[in-house]
């Protein structure tokens, strides 16, 4: 059984459209969901949690269509929205009490322990909470009901790189339960490929790839050399190159790699910016 | 909907103290003079709260939040007609205990027109958020604003209205047609809160 498993998913706004998305996510992995801003990451999650309605296609989570049963589905998701709206009058004891009377599932001790992890105070109001302190409030609140999925919409944007590196390692640590599974957007592409499984770019609402990240980093390497160089390579290995006055860079499939050309290994953040580029 | 209850008592408790203060001095108001606005005005304003906090909702995300908590979009919108029902419910206890004592003061207990005033004012006090509940679900709280002033001038007009006409609630306090102006605001209600949870389920985060 997939956590979470999308065929065909279509979604038309004035001036936006997903089209025919496809994405599986395995029980005890993370898929990185990696899209400049507008990309469709936003919608993809608000089309999970039914929150937009589909033009087409489906959406399965934990098994079961995400429209049907929706409140039991919701209990076993964990989400991180980009912005938590928690009122603002609010401090994390009350907000724990609110959520301990929202999930079936509620674990008052998880989340004070969650709290005491995350160095967030209990009786401060969320009004006076930085960015990276709502994050984390959002976060307690997500793991403390035991969800066996957890949706993170830019969850590590606007924290700092220590709070963001305790933070992907509970996502880590999440998904060593092999019932668990994370769908984690953003665009820092370092965090994901830190903690990421499968990687899928979103380009303007296409998806431009998806595959397991160790794949993909088997798959393509960066090749060093002048445009006569390219030449040599069919087009289609080419997933995207650019061009200095120092000669081009270009990201190749490995098979299709010239003997003797130099290249050197990509990562992820390499991979996603050339391919848009070259969507563009 | 436990929890949305009882995070909507938290926001009235933070946000709404003033109501209350409101809500005893124009009670203590009520002993002293005729004008039945110090009988009608708390209600208004407290049948407008759930409004009120749909607003704050909005402003500070909730709405979207509350998207991905495990409630349906029918609990989220009973969750404010419930809350507007039991504040409508809360504001006739200083209305009653006001004419009580404004009948022991005067020496005479004037049972029916109590239960005329205590009727219309619960009647008075359902409209606002009946008219303006499915408008604030539909199109938000910023574009259902003009209508919400138009409500409010609306039953001030009414609640003047009525002050004026005082022996209109006494002629169908005696006349035993109170329940009728009851049954219809509630009528009224249960139609607005019907018709909201439809324009709610239709509405995209």
């Amino acid at each position: 059984m997939y956590a979470l498993e999308i065929k065909g998913l279509c979604k038309s706004y004035k001036g936006f459209t997903l089209d025919h998305l496809d994405l599986t996510l395995p029980m005890g992995c993370i898929l990185g969901l990696v899209g400049e801003n507008g990309a469709g990451k936003t919608t993809t999650i608000k089309l999970i949690l039914d929150m937009l309605r589909r033009d087409s296609g489906t959406i399965t989570i934990l098994g079961r269509d995400n429209r049907k049963n929706l409140r039991l589905n919701k209990e076993d998701i964990g989400v991180v929205p980009d912005e938590i709206g928690i009122s603002e009058c609010l401090n994390a004891r009350q907000v724990g009490r609110i959520m301990a009377l929202t999930f079936r599932n509620w674990d008052s001790a998880k989340y004070d322990d969650c709290l005491k992890r995350l160095s967030i105070p209990d009786d401060k109001r969320f009004k006076e909470f930085s960015r990276g302190m709502k994050m984390k409030l959002g976060i307690a609140v997500a793991l403390s009901h035991n969800p066996k999925l957890l949706i993170l919409d830019e969850a590590t944007s606007g924290l700092d790189p220590i709070v963001r590196d305790s933070v992907t390692d509970i996502f880590s640590e999440f998904t060593r339960d092999e019932n668990h599974a994370v769908l984690i957007s953003s665009h820092i592409v370092s965090d994901l490929e830190k903690i990421c499984d499968y990687i899928a770019f979103l380009h303007k609402g296409k998806l431009l790839l998806f595959e397991e990240k160790d794949r993909l980093k088997e798959q393509f390497c960066i090749v060093h050399g002048t445009a006569q160089d390219l030449a040599d390579i069919s087009p289609a290995a080419i997933k995207g190159k650019k061009t200095t006055p120092y000669g081009v860079d270009a990201i190749v499939a490995r098979d299709f790699v010239p003997n003797g050309m130099p290249t050197s290994p990509i990562d992820i953040e390499q991979l996603f910016i050339f391919m848009a580029k070259e969507a563009n | 909907m436990k929890g949305l209850l009882c995070k909507d008592v938290y926001l009235l408790c933070k946000y709404c103290r003033s109501y209350l203060l409101l809500m005893i001095i124009f009670a203590a108001a009520s002993v002293f003079s005729d004008n039945s606005l110090f009988q009608f005005y708390p209600c208004i304003l407290f049948g407008l709260l759930p409004v009120t906090l749909q607003s704050y909702d909005e402003r500070e995300k909730w709405t979207i939040y509350s998207g991905t908590l495990p409630y349906t979009r029918a609990q989220l919108v009973s969750a404010k007609y419930l809350i507007g029902l039991i504040l409508i419910i809360l504001t006739l206890v200083p209305a009653i205990a006001a004419h009580a004592v404004r009948a022991a003061i005067q020496g005479s207990a004037d049972w029916e027109s109590f239960y005329g005033m205590a009727s219309l004012i619960f009647a008075v006090g359902l409209l606002s958020p009946a008219v303006l509940l499915p408008l604030v679900f539909r199109f938000g709280t910023e574009k259902a604003r003009i209508a919400y002033y138009f409500v409010i001038a609306l039953a001030f007009s009414m609640s003047t209205f009525l002050g004026v006409q005082y022996g209109f609630s006494l002629s169908f306090g005696s006349g035993g047609g109170m329940w009728l102006v009851v049954a219809g605001a509630l009528l009224l209600y249960a139609l607005s809160w019907f018709l909201s949870v439809i324009l709610y389920e239709k509405r995209e985060m």
